[in-house]
Formats: structure tokens, C-alpha cells, sequence
């Protein structure tokens, strides 16, 4: 489903960079991509997989003054970062809560431990399964189950805030202060031996998998 | 005196008898009343077996959750009623027995009328307000009401008071046979559930010719909550209020991640003053009494018939076909 193809370097339009990546991390939403599971199965193919990643500016576009070459960026969300190089638009940069990121029965288990009034915000699908809730949990509690949505998120701050967030993450990834485990690096050329290992889970896969490019 | 004692948790027929209790004597404050009518429900079911979230009570105790009935003694002080006055029992007070003591102010006054009817008016009736006025009470008059289960004595009630506020009802059944009854009650639009949320999905857009649904009903749980969630537009909200599957509420990734839609537990406890649920009261009632308001009724069955009428209502659909009441006076 997945092979490693040689494409002409990316030209920078008008207000655009192009990056040339130097980590791209896989995530499980990835590998639903390539299998096409529901809500994951809506992109048009061909194409370049990859969700995120940092690199840094190789070439700028015409208008681009916000940016010089060299400079690390973040790469805007789906830009296809299991590659060399981007072009991206310049945009880069009482119990009363329960997050969720595993649903099916676990989504139940959680609203069994919140008050009333208490909502669960879902925010991913681990198990594969749906949420589930009985309705014991439910009924008399005023309980909510609400969805996550990043880009709803987003979409509600403007760029400069999204900015403030992301250098607030950046320097306290930068100073070690958020980590995470890291579970291996491959080179894009071994995306089929890092696409298996994160494929699989808990103790087997032990952290992220990350792209690196050579520089 | 006549009641259906409940002595543990477990199967209908093993674990409720019919015992014979001392005639009820009423203590300052409360009334005697001879029950009437007493509507059976689902869930006095899942208290019998206790079902998991059904298991709060010490035993023995008196099965059946609401009725109506008239006052034949009265207590010391009590001024609100005179004998012979028709009153609501308070929820949870045990009616499937001939007579009972309850305090004066725990229960509604209650109109002259069918009683079969009237016997639905304190649970299943609020719930429907509390549902309608409530939880959809953000409709304008020719938004769309989402609902499955549609066929329930609560279902019915909902596309009545929903289309009373010029709310239009999109229902959800399991039985063809079904569309032209509920369309009869005022029902906009009804279809058949498909079993498959994606497809169901599809014909609600269609009969709705593509309203953006704010919100639906579930009574059904398992898929019957993945399917609501699927027809809602972004950020709609789907209100939980029954499990008739029996099963865990379902909601795909899919609604809550892509579209942000909520699921909602219904609860009873509505801001509402005494007086405030006094006045629901009084409007439901008038509604039932005039027939404005109509549950199906399936049977009727008499205290001494009690383990016949368990055994109907544990059926469903076809072979229930309505309500159970329970006359304990024959």
C-alpha cells in the first residue's frame, strides 16, 4: 500500500517555504490511514502520508518575509512530512473531567468515576472500538461524553495564539521538561520496518517512532 | 391486603410473591390510598433482576413505581384532600398493592379519566416533558426532533408535545407496521431502523430532506446511539434516556472526533420547584384525560394475574404491543 518514491524537489509558491524535514513522528492515525479505517478513509491517492514533523527552512517563496533559510519550523498539520522536503503555507508555527483516548469499554469505566455533571472528553480510539456507556452511568448523573476535536480546537484560536501555544510546547520539549518516549528512529528508506513497529502496542512498541532524514 | 413483595434480587417468578399485609393506617400528614390503576415499566423488570445500576434496595420491599389511585383515609392535619379525592402516587412508592400510606404533600392531585391512562402521567409523562421542553427546549417551531424508540409510551408523547410547540418529529421504529400509527399521532416522519447506522443515516437526511438535526433521543442504547449520533449535524447532541437493547450505549469515534457530537444522560432531577412540577403535572394529566395524550395499553392484569404480567412485559415488540397495567382492585 505504502512504497518510498522519488518526487521532484517541491518549488515554493508565493507565501510558501519549502521545509526540509529532519523528524517526523508516526502516529497510529497514520497507520489507520493506510488501511483505510472509516473516518480515516476519505483522502484522495495518491498520496504523501505524515501528520508532523520539525525540519527546517530550505527555500522561501516570493512575499515571505517572516522566515529566513535555516530557520526550524514546524510543518502545518497532514503536510505529508514523511518526506525530504515540504512545501508548506507559512502558517506553521469532584471529578469532573475524564480524558479518553482508548474508548470501548474503557469509555464506561471512566464516566462510572465522574460526578455529577462530570463530562468525558474522548480524544481517541486505541481499542478500535466505540465508546461505550452504560446506562447506569448515564441516567439520574447529567453526565456528558463529549468529543475531542483537534481542529475544532484550533480553528477557535487564531494564528497568534496557536503560536503562543505551540513555542510555549516547543521550549519546554526543548528543555526536556515534556518528553516522550521515544520507542525508535528509522530512516524514511525503512518506513516498512517502522510502519510495523508502530503498529504495535504497549510494552512491544514502548514509545513513539520517528523519521529521520539525513541531512 | 394484597402486594407484590420482592425478597431478593433474581428471576420474577423466584424471587416476588404475593403476600398478605395488614390494612394500612395513615400517620399524621399522610393519606390512605386505594390504588387504582399502576402502570408497569421496563425497568420495574431490571429491579426485579437486578440488572447492573438496578441494585438499591433492601428487601422485602413493595415492586411498582407509579400509579394513581383515590384517598379513603386521612391522616391527622392533613387539609389538602377529602376522601374520595383522585391523586398521583409519589415514583417509587410501591403501587402494586390494593391500598397504600403515602404523606399528603408527596402526591399530585389527579384529574377524573381513564385511569389506565392517567397511571402514565408521573413517569413517563415528565420524562417526556423533561425531554421536550428541556433538553430540546433550544427548538424553534419547524426545527426537527430526532428520535428512536419512537413506538414507547414515552415516544409518543414527545412527537405529541413536540408538535404542539410546532417541533417536527423525524421517528425511528423497528416495525413497519408502525408508520402509519405514529403518523396518525402527528409523527412528521417515521422510518425503519435499518440496523445499520450509515444507512439509517441516510433516509433521516432524506425525510428530513437534509435539516441539520441540533439533537436526537436515544431510549434504545447499543447501536440505536451510534445511529442518533451519525444523523446529527456538527456539534449535535444526542440525550440518552433508556436502554431497551439492554446493551451499553455505542458512539463511533467517527461523530465524536469528526463532528463533536455529545452523548447526555437524562436526568430526572429537573430544576423544577414542587410547584413548577405540580403545574407539569396538571397539564399532562388534562392532556391524558382528554385523550390528547394516548399510551397503547396491552393488558391489563389483576394483582393475583402478577406473574403473567411480569412474563408479558419481559416480551417486546410485537408480542408486547403497549403498556402493562396493573389493576390491584380488579
Amino acid at each position: 500500500m505504502v512504497k518510498l518514491v522519488s518526487l521532484p524537489d517541491p518549488e515554493p509558491g508565493p507565501g510558501e517555504i519549502v521545509i526540509r524535514m529532519e523528524a517526523a513522528a508516526v502516529h497510529i492515525a497514520d497507520l489507520k490511514n493506510f488501511t483505510g479505517e472509516r473516518i480515516f478513509a476519505a483522502k484522495p491517492l495518491p498520496r504523501i502520508p505524515g501528520y508532523e514533523g520539525v525540519g527546517r527552512v530550505a527555500r522561501l517563496g516570493a512575499g515571505v518575509t517572516q522566515f529566513k533559510v535555516g530557520e526550524r519550523v514546524f510543518p502545518w498539520w497532514s503536510a505529508g512530512t514523511f518526506a525530504e522536503r515540504v512545501a508548506t503555507a507559512t502558517r506553521g508555527a469532584s471529578v469532573k473531567l475524564g480524558l479518553d483516548m482508548v474508548a470501548g469499554a474503557a469509555t464506561g469505566r471512566l464516566m462510572h468515576c465522574m460526578a455529577d455533571g462530570g463530562v468525558v472528553v474522548n480524544y481517541g480510539v486505541m481499542s478500535g472500538e466505540p465508546c461505550t456507556v452504560p446506562f447506569s452511568q448515564m441516567y439520574h448523573k447529567d453526565v456528558t461524553l463529549k468529543g475531542m476535536s483537534a481542529m475544532h480546537g484550533m480553528a477557535k484560536r487564531n494564528m497568534a495564539e496557536l503560536r503562543t501555544i505551540y513555542s510555549r510546547l516547543a521550549a519546554m520539549i526543548a528543555t526536556g521538561q515534556l518528553r516522550a518516549a521515544i520507542a525508535g528512529t528509522y530512516s524514511i528508506s525503512e518506513y516498512g520496518e517502522a510502519f510495523q513497529h508502530a503498529g504495535r502496542t504497549g510494552a512491544e512498541r514502548d514509545g513513539k517512532v520517528i523519521f529521520t532524514f539525513d541531512p | 391486603m394484597k402486594a407484590l413483595q420482592q425478597n431478593a434480587y433474581g428471576p420474577p417468578d423466584k424471587v416476588t410473591v404475593l403476600v398478605d399485609l395488614p390494612e394500612p393506617e395513615p400517620k399524621p400528614g399522610e393519606i390512605v390510598v386505594e390504588v387504582e390503576a399502576a402502570a408497569m415499566h421496563l425497568a420495574d423488570l431490571k429491579f426485579i433482576n437486578g440488572d447492573p445500576g438496578f441494585r438499591y434496595f433492601t428487601f422485602p420491599r413493595i415492586c411498582g413505581h407509579e400509579g394513581i389511585g383515590h384517598v379513603i383515609k386521612l391522616g391527622a392535619g392533613v387539609a389538602d384532600y377529602k376522601i374520595g379525592d383522585r391523586v398521583f402516587l409519589p415514583v417509587g412508592a410501591g403501587t402494586f398493592r390494593q391500598r397504600l400510606a403515602v404523606p399528603a404533600d408527596d402526591c399530585p392531585p389527579a384529574p377524573a379519566g381513564d385511569a389506565k391512562q392517567l397511571a402514565l402521567t408521573v413517569i413517563n409523562g415528565m420524562t417526556a416533558v423533561i425531554l421536550v421542553d428541556d433538553y430540546a427546549g433550544h427548538l424553534k417551531p419547524g426545527d426537527w426532533l430526532l428520535q428512536n424508540g419512537a413506538n414507547s409510551s414515552c415516544g409518543r408523547y414527545i412527537i405529541k408535545l413536540a408538535h404542539d410547540k410546532g417541533i417536527k418529529t423525524c421517528n425511528i421504529v423497528r416495525r413497519e407496521s408502525l408508520i402509519d400509527e405514529l403518523k396518525a399521532l402527528d409523527a412528521d416522519q417515521v422510518i425503519v431502523e435499518t440496523g445499520d447506522p450509515d444507512k439509517t443515516a441516510e433516509l433521516v437526511k432524506t425525510v428530513t430532506a437534509g435539516a441539520e438535526l441540533s439533537i436526537g433521543l436515544d431510549c434504545v442504547a447499543s447501536t440505536g446511539t451510534e445511529t442518533i449520533g451519525r444523523c446529527l449535524a456538527k456539534d449535535g447532541t444526542i440525550v440518552n434516556y433508556g436502554f431497551m437493547t439492554g446493551k451499553n450505549c455505542e458512539v463511533a469515534f467517527q461523530d465524536l472526533f469528526r463532528k463533536h457530537v455529545k452523548l447526555v444522560g437524562m436526568s430526572m432531577q429537573s430544576p423544577r420547584t414542587k410547584e413548577q412540577r405540580r403545574a407539569v403535572y396538571a397539564k399532562l394529566a388534562a392532556m391524558i384525560a382528554h385523550g390528547d395524550l394516548k399510551a397503547k395499553i396491552a393488558a391489563t392484569y389483576t394483582l393475583d394475574q402478577i406473574q403473567a404480567a411480569l412474563a408479558h412485559q419481559a416480551k417486546t415488540g410485537d408480542d408486547r404491543q403497549g403498556k402493562i397495567i396493573i389493576l390491584p382492585n380488579g
